[in-house]
């Protein structure tokens, strides 16, 4: 123990006789450990993240176009939609019985880029979600709000807001249809916490006016005198998605091929349209983490050359050692020590820069997508990254240490 | 006896460069071993300090047998039992005059004890450089250092590598004279190697063993 302290002091005041080579190798370690922790953590969240939001949904049914622009719009909310459905099309699909269970959605207007949600109560156990305040949404244009959708609107049970067309925050109004809250939801923890949920006919309420305006304007415009009735008849109703739960997991592997060929709608699924996603992703990851550790790597080599340097320099110190009684693996140990020491506080800054970096991150992709992520989190795979840091930083200076071992100290000092 | 050495025989790559049938020096026997470069002093004080083990003999230091000792007891023994004071290499760069002192402590297994240290500091008039680095001592304080760290774990010899021959005549007269207060003080055995004939007239001549060298 003794013997550890005493060669972790020297190892100390070595380093710090040389403050320029000791900081450059610090920060350039720190900076490929902070680098991947900071990629970890943010990835480490998405796929969490995006796995509690599939939430056992096996099958996505929707208008043709990207499978994975489909799942995106539909299952995290975070792209626009490929377009509606007819409903009547819809039901014979549903109703097989590979199906037990299916959720209709009705996408196309947000609250200050809050998407609005047409739906059924169903779609709230996908989530587990449970009302906090209030009630379910029962009447057209009542709606049920998320929490985050609380917390960041300040929406409170009563209040009044109008939808904006569209999934921007720049879509024109449907003022003469305001929705009024009637229920706040319990956080999830998912992407139900970012939605405003309220019944299909509510957005059939709102689009089937501000269609029969736009109509009116056209017919008026045209001179025809054709006018249409206010409301679309049953038949021609359309949603934007069904989420689909299969009956029994035998269904995934001739359900979607048999959607896709014999009706208009297309049929993709999360499981495989994420994995998908990841594997896009992950060209760019993997880029970024060989780059981070080919920067650990060259900070591994700063170190190896630094005390290979001043091996050459400190011979005759390391001699003296010897001669005020120090074993070869004492003197063996200073050097180590200084790897060890060099790594350390290159992890502990590392770690530190790491996670702040994720926090930037996560808070920039939260700004865009309204995806909460977080660097304050802590990710067991972080210890790898530190572990490799460590391991890389002491083998550096395994072979430096070997060769002070080695020398001989009447020689060394018959030179001094 | 401290020091009880017969058939001695040292040198390098199966070269003998020194021999002795036998050599002794007893406690308070202040040594010299005086000899032109080449003569083979350092490789005898190295042997006495056990740093160096030699191609055949025995060695008794203490009333330790030193040449059967294996290599990390030679390096305890040498922390505790002898100080060496050299040429030129006198200090750890990296480290202040006091933790130059306090290392020395700490690598002969003994507790570090910072009055001790400051006391011996002052005791050699170098009290004010405490906390300065080698570098910015000059060659006589920086050695005052070294002979301070030698004597601090009160070893029962002290091996002196060409203790003068970097100095002026003053210098190594002072040199010299603090080298015999300290072995007396402490209690320590003085070996000094050199080919300095300057201070040949501080030990008994019957003390003065010359080297020739065994080429
Ligand atoms: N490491 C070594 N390897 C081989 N030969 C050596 C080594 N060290 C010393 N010698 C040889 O051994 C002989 C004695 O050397 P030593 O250093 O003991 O002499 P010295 O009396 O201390 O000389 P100086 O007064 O110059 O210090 C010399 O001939 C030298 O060349
Ligand atoms: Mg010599």
């Amino acid at each position: 123990m003794n013997a550890i302290t005493t060669a972790f002091s020297l190892a100390y005041a070595y380093l710090r006789e040389r403050p320029l080579a000791t900081l450059l190798n610090v920060i350039l370690l720190s900076l490929g450990v902070g680098t991947i922790i900071a990629l970890i953590l943010i990835l480490t969240q998405a796929e969490d993240r995006m796995e509690r939001d599939v939430a056992g949904v096996d099958l996505v049914i929707g208008a043709k176009g990207s499978p994975l622009q489909l799942i995106l719009s539909t299952v995290f909310h975070v792209d626009i939609p490929t377009g509606n459905i007819p409903m009547a099309e819809a039901q014979t699909i549903i109703s097989l019985p590979q199906v037990r269970r299916a959720i209709p959605l009705a996408l196309g207007d947000s609250y200050k880029t809050f998407r609005i949600i047409g739906t059924e109560a169903q779609y709230l156990d996908l989530y587990d979600a449970k009302i906090a305040s209030g009630k379910m949404w029962e009447k057209p244009l009542e709606a049920s709000i998320g929490a985050e959708v609380a917390k960041l609107t300040r929406l409170k049970i009563g209040d009044k807001f109008a939808g904006a067309h569209g999934l921007s925050e720049s879509g024109e109004a449907h003022a003469d249809h305001p929705y009024q809250v009637v229920g706040i939801l319990a956080p999830t923890g998912t992407v139900m916490d970012r939605l405003v949920l309220t019944s299909l006919d509510s957005i059939w309420l709102v689009h089937a006016h501000a269609e029969a305006d736009a109509k009116a304007e056209n017919a008026r415009k045209a001179e025809t005198a054709e006018r249409t009735e206010s409301a679309e008849p049953e038949q021609d109703k359309e949603v934007t998605a069904y989420l689909i739960q299969y009956a029994t997991p035998l269904a995934a592997a001739s359900f979607p091929r048999m959607v896709n060929a014999s009706s208009s709608m297309q049929a993709a699924a999360p499981a495989m349209e994420t994995a998908r996603l990841f594997s896009l992703i992950g060209v760019g990851v993997t880029t970024l983490k060989v780059f981070a550790a080919i920067m650990m790597l060259c900070a591994a080599l700063g170190i190896f050359i630094g005390l290979m340097n001043t091996l050459n320099d400190r011979q005759a110190d390391l001699a003296l050692l010897r001669v005020l009684g120090a074993t070869r693996g004492m003197v063996c140990l200073t050097i180590v020590a200084q790897g060890f020491a060099l790594g350390l506080a290159a992890v502990i800054l590392g770690v530190f820069l790491g996670h702040i970096g994720g926090e930037w991150m996560g808070q920039a992709i939260a700004k865009t997508h309204r995806i909460p992520l977080t660097g304050w989190v802590w990710v067991g795979e972080e210890w790898l990254v530190i572990g490799a840091a460590m391991a890389l930083s002491v083998l550096a200076a395994l072979f430096p240490a070997w060769r002070a071992y080695r020398d001989a100290v009447p020689e060394v000092l018959s030179r001094a | 006896m401290l020091v009880s050495i017969t058939d001695l025989k040292a040198g390098y790559g199966g070269k003998t460069v020194i021999a002795f049938d036998r050599l002794q020096i007893a406690r308070g026997q202040h040594t010299l071993l005086l000899g032109p470069s080449g003569s083979g002093k350092t490789t005898l004080l190295n042997i006495l300090a056990a740093l160096a083990t030699p191609m055949t003999g025995e060695i008794s230091i203490d009333n330790v047998r030193v040449d059967t000792l294996s290599e990390s007891q030679r390096d305890h023994f040498r922390g505790q039992k002898i100080g060496l004071v050299m040429q030129r290499l006198h200090l750890i760069s990296a480290l202040s005059v006091r933790d130059n002192l306090l290392l020395a402590q700490r690598l002969a297994g003994v507790q570090a004890n910072g009055k001790c240290v400051n006391a011996i500091l002052e005791k050699l008039g170098i009290a004010n450089k405490f906390h300065v680095y080698p570098h910015q001592l000059s060659q006589g304080e920086a050695q005052r250092v070294a002979i301070a760290r030698a004597v601090l774990n009160s070893p029962v010899m002290i091996l002196a590598d060409e203790p003068t021959s970097a100095l002026d005549d003053a210098n190594a007269e002072a040199a010299i004279a603090l080298l015999f207060a300290q072995a007396e003080d402490h209690g320590a055995t003085l070996v000094v190697a050199t080919h300095d004939a300057r201070i040949k007239s501080r030990f008994k001549s019957e003390n003065v063993i010359a080297l020739k060298g065994a080429a």
